[in-house]
């Protein structure tokens, strides 16, 4: 529980069960808990020990710990980078939910991107021991943040100009932003600092810069970019490109949802209030309209009908990372207490729809 | 009396506009380990303010200050109960708003109160809605579209504002009553905006479509809109009605086109020009959609008509006319009835602007023969040109890829309603050269997606091609020359080659072709084994091995499909005509080819 779950008194509301997550609803104590099913389920608000060096490890099986984590998911990751393919990590929920644990962890609580940034440059090292003449491994950082449906590089800030950057879609080099600065480094140290400089840059209050608490208004994206050079048989240039986008979601409650922009995070059955989302309630209209099947004859067709032209930044950054062959981590950081059953559920929603997140159907 | 007004003058408005800059705005920098200070801070002081209101009340009787007293304690306790409700505690917000119900419940029809009462309903219905309960925030909100029009009918139309009882307000009176007429007017607007939104909840499209159509309307009398924004909205509500009333569609866009024409061009600031241009495109994207719609559900209508079918669709396109001439037609004169929003006819759902000019671009009836579908046709390609000239395809190329998809849709609906098969060739052709030029030129890492569906429409494209050509040989026996036959050949193979494409961009670089499909890929894989299958059995060799050789092939995608239907059942239902035939060719092809054996051994 975080500080504000335990000055509310709250109790404990979720449950897992292998890969399912159940949550109780505060308000109906007795029904029965909705069940959400997802590849992994991971149990960390108690049944720890601390280590003498600040560890955090299992006291019993049903604690999974950092490691583990990596294990399942950031090991995944890496090998596809290996391979040349690209790969993002999102991890969504309230805010003092964890999802900064899980991402980034706390002192020796590594989490998955430390972890995964130390083993990559491990293996470099490891290739560069027996490396051939023309074989180069660079690894460069990119840092941005969505604030608002305004891009801004959070590692230069001479662009911190009104409007944002432009986001742009390239045939071939897909989905990019204009004038983002690239930097190269070479030790999980040169990431680690890299990071905290984005991070100061922030659109917060200065007062909360604290490395691991992540703020919650903006979406965070980090772009670690791999590249391997090599020369094959016929002395031919191979590059091998993989990016691997480490995306932090804005904290669910605090996601600048403004009327104009489509941004489906927060979605639930809640009243939007101000008039300026009155564009929101008319485009889910015409979603519920757009995949209407109609069968004649004996063929059966899926009609796509309608404009997709309310989608934040945001979610076309999702569908391109969702989309096609690149493999996607979803970490959602879920808060045990009771207090936060709203938020939760909304998370676990969100969740389930991500999974569902397919790719849109080809043709009849 | 004058005790509580002296209060209020002294001590009580500040308190209470305070305490609205604390919920209101400070709460906006709260920080995040203590997002609700503010509004903590905010509750107290409105706590202070109604104790000491209430305190003020002489004795149990119900005189004129006791009601005023009551009325007072009530607009604070909406304050509250929304501030509550802020700081997600719903319990003890519903018990304030029930509360206020009860307590002014006698003087709801009255001149200061109507406002309030309309205000708790509202805020009820948005309480019932965080918690889930679409029916109960639709009694409430139904209440209070019956209060209003009741209030307005019989009473007036500029009761006090409800936040009139919270601060004191200098305006002259011929403003207090501008003010007053906009506000009643705006809460019933929010009341309709939130009934559009529990509609849309309940999935019960056509109520929350009038209602959302409704909203807009009052917008516009209201005068209170952005422009573009309003546009963009007219022309989303126009995608929801393309699939079930045309009529209402092009109204839509005409209204957006017209609306937006009002907005300013910025050039000077950067940002706003580009969202400018951003939504000209977008609404131009709209009207593309549309057109097409016209020519797709005029081919449905013109085959039901013809062949005189019993369709048995879901919702037939042809439907998107027939439902709207219906409501043309009524001329029931009581349905006249402004406050009925649920059935609302057609008639009043008309926006109140010179529409002419945008409605005379394109038809909104079936178009039944070649002259008038081709009208159509050249809107629409006018239309992608505009919208290329935002969606480049170096800066949108997502964006770019749909539209050239749409060039393709609008050239195949064209060739529907021509009756000359070489030209209908010439317009395949024209699609199969767009969607190659696009297809060629993006990265597949990055659009796995588009680049699949686009080999999929040129394979389907060669195929209908080869039809074609095989169609015209068969009736003019006299044009079978080795040059024909070499044609529909050469298409045949692009086809197949285009299919087998689409086919490898489904195999995992590890573990190759997947023995089994996901949800999205069954039908559209199956299909294309199908198509080869097909294609194969079409082509013409003279040479007995090539014939059988191509038979075999054609056999083996047959089989294909079959056998994965009997491995995954499941998935079976998703392709149950091409299934059938499968199942019949894989039986017939192996006699076919036995016989062609024995000719000529």
């Amino acid at each position: 529980y975080n500080q504000r779950e335990k000055s509310r008194n709250a109790s404990l509301i979720i449950q897992m069960n292998g890969k399912s997550t159940e949550i109780k609803d505060p308000e109906n104590p007795s029904a029965e808990p909705r069940k959400f099913a997802f590849d992994h389920s991971y149990w960390s608000h108690d049944e720890f020990t601390e280590r003498d060096d600040g560890y955090l490890e299992p006291a019993s099986s049903k604690y999974d710990d950092q490691l583990k984590v990596f294990n399942d998911l950031g090991k995944g990751v890496l090998e596809n980078a290996w391979q040349g393919y690209n790969c993002s990590l999102f991890a969504y929920g309230q805010t003092g939910s964890g999802k900064s644990y899980s991402m980034v962890g706390y002192g020796n609580n590594k989490g998955i991107v430390p972890l995964a940034c130390e083993d990559l440059f491990k293996g470099i090292a490891d290739k560069r021991v027996n490396a051939k003449k023309d074989e180069e491994y660079q690894v460069t950082l990119s840092m941005l943040e969505i604030y608002n449906e305004q891009v801004r590089d959070l590692l230069n800030t001479k662009t911190l100009q009104k409007g944002g950057l432009k986001v742009r879609q390239h045939p071939t080099k897909g989905f990019y932003v204009e004038a983002q600065t690239t930097w190269p480094v070479n030790s999980y140290d040169e990431i680690n600092n890299k990071i905290n400089e984005g991070t100061r840059n922030r659109t917060v209050t200065p007062l909360y810069i604290l490395y691991f608490i992540y703020f919650s208004r903006a979406h965070t994206i980090v772009a670690v970019s791999f590249v391997q050079k090599s020369s094959n048989d016929l002395g031919q240039n191979m590059t091998k490109t993989s990016v691997i986008n480490l995306v932090d979601l804005a904290g669910s409650e605090r996601a600048e949802s403004t009327g104009a922009t489509g941004d489906r995070l927060k979605e639930g059955s809640a009243i939007n209030q101000s008039l300026s989302s009155l564009g929101n309630c008319i485009k889910a209209l015409a979603d519920i309209s757009m995949g209407k099947k109609k069968v004649v004859g004996n063929k059966l067709y899926l009609t796509l009908i309608s404009v997709p032209f309310r989608d934040s930044v945001l979610t076309k950054l999702l569908q391109n990372a969702l989309g096609g062959n690149s493999k996607t981590v979803m970490i959602a950081a879920l808060s045990p207490a009771d207090i936060n059953y709203d938020e939760t559920l909304s998370t676990l929603r969100f969740a389930d729809r991500a999974k569902a997140i397919k790719t849109q159907a080809i043709v009849n | 009396m004058v005790e509580l007004e002296l209060y209020l003058r002294e001590d009580g408005y500040k308190i209470l506009s305070k305490a609205k800059i604390l919920n209101d705005e400070d709460s906006k920098n709260d920080p995040d380990d203590d997002p609700y200070k503010s509004k903590y801070a905010a509750r107290e002081l409105y706590q202070i303010v109604k104790n000491k209101v209430e305190n003020l009340r002489i004795n149990d009787c119900e005189d004129e200050l006791a009601v005023k007293i009551r009325k007072l304690s009530t607009a604070i306790s909406l304050k509250l109960a929304i501030n509550y409700e802020e700081t997600e505690e719903l319990s003890t917000s519903e018990e304030l708003l029930n509360k206020c119900l009860e307590d002014v419940e006698k003087y709801k029809m009255q001149h200061d109160c109507v406002n309030l009462y309309q205000a708790v309903l509202n805020q009820l219905a948005i309480l019932w809605s965080h918690r889930r309960s679409s029916e109960k925030a639709l009694k409430y909100l139904e209440l209070a579209e019956t209060i209003f029009k009741t209030f307005k009918q019989e009473e007036g139309d500029s009761p006090m504002m409800c936040s009139e009882w919270l601060e004191t307000i200098e305006y002259d009176e011929e403003k207090l009553l501008r003010e007053r007429a906009a506000n009643f007017e705006n809460t019933y607007t929010l009341t309709l905006y939130y009934c559009a939104q529990v509609f849309t909840q309940l999935d019960e499209k056509s109520k929350a479509a009038r209602y959302c159509h409704v909203t807009l309307q009052r917008q516009l009398n209201s005068m209170k809109y952005d422009p573009i924004d309003w546009a963009l909205n007219a022309a989303t509500l126009s995608q929801y009605y393309i699939t079930e009333n045309i009529v209402l569609a092009r109204h839509c866009l005409a209204a957006a086109s017209y609306v937006f024409s009002e907005a300013h061009n910025d050039s000077d600031i950067g940002n706003d020009k580009d969202l400018y241009d951003q939504r000209k495109a977008d609404i131009t994207r709209c009207w593309i959609k549309y057109g097409l719609q016209i020519l797709d559900a005029s081919k449905d209508y013109l085959t039901e008509e013809l062949a005189d079918l019993d369709v048995c669709s879901e919702a037939p396109e042809s439907k998107i006319f027939s439902r709207a001439k219906e409501e043309d037609d009524s001329n029931d004169p009581n349905s006249s009835d402004d406050y009925d929003i649920q059935n609302i006819s057609q008639k009043h759902l008309r926006f109140d602007l010179e529409l002419t000019v945008h409605e005379e671009k394109i038809t909104d009836k079936p178009v039944l023969v070649f002259d008038d579908a081709r009208k159509v046709f050249l809107q629409i390609q006018e239309w992608i040109q505009s919208a290329k000239e935002y969606y480049t395809m170096n800066g949108h190329c997502s964006d770019y890829i749909q539209l050239v998809q749409d060039h393709s849709s609008a050239f195949k609906h064209l060739a529907f309603f021509e009756l000359d098969m070489d030209r209908q060739c010439k317009m395949h052709k024209k699609r199969i050269d767009m969607l190659l030029e696009i297809a060629n030129v993006i990265n597949p890492q990055h659009y796995l997606l588009a680049k699949r569906q686009l080999i999929f429409e040129v394979a389907e494209t060669y195929s209908s091609m080869a039809d074609l050509k095989l169609a015209k040989l068969e009736s003019e026996p006299r044009s079978r020359t080795p040059h024909a036959v070499n044609k529909i050949n050469q298409l045949a193979t692009h086809g197949i080659e285009q299919f087998q494409a689409y086919l490898d961009s489904l195999k995992d670089p590890k573990t190759g072709f997947p023995s089994k499909l996901s949800e999205n890929d069954v039908r559209p894989a199956l299909v294309a084994k199908f198509c080869m299958g097909r294609l194969y059995s079409k082509l013409i060799f003279p040479g007995v091995e090539e014939k059988l050789s191509n038979f075999l092939k054609s056999l083996e995608h047959y089989k294909f499909v079959v056998d994965y239907c009997k491995q995954h059942p499941e998935d079976q239902d998703k392709v149950t005509h091409e299934y059938d035939i499968c199942v019949e060719m894989v039986e017939l092809l192996p006699l076919k080819m036995e016989r062609i054996r024995q000719l000529n051994s």
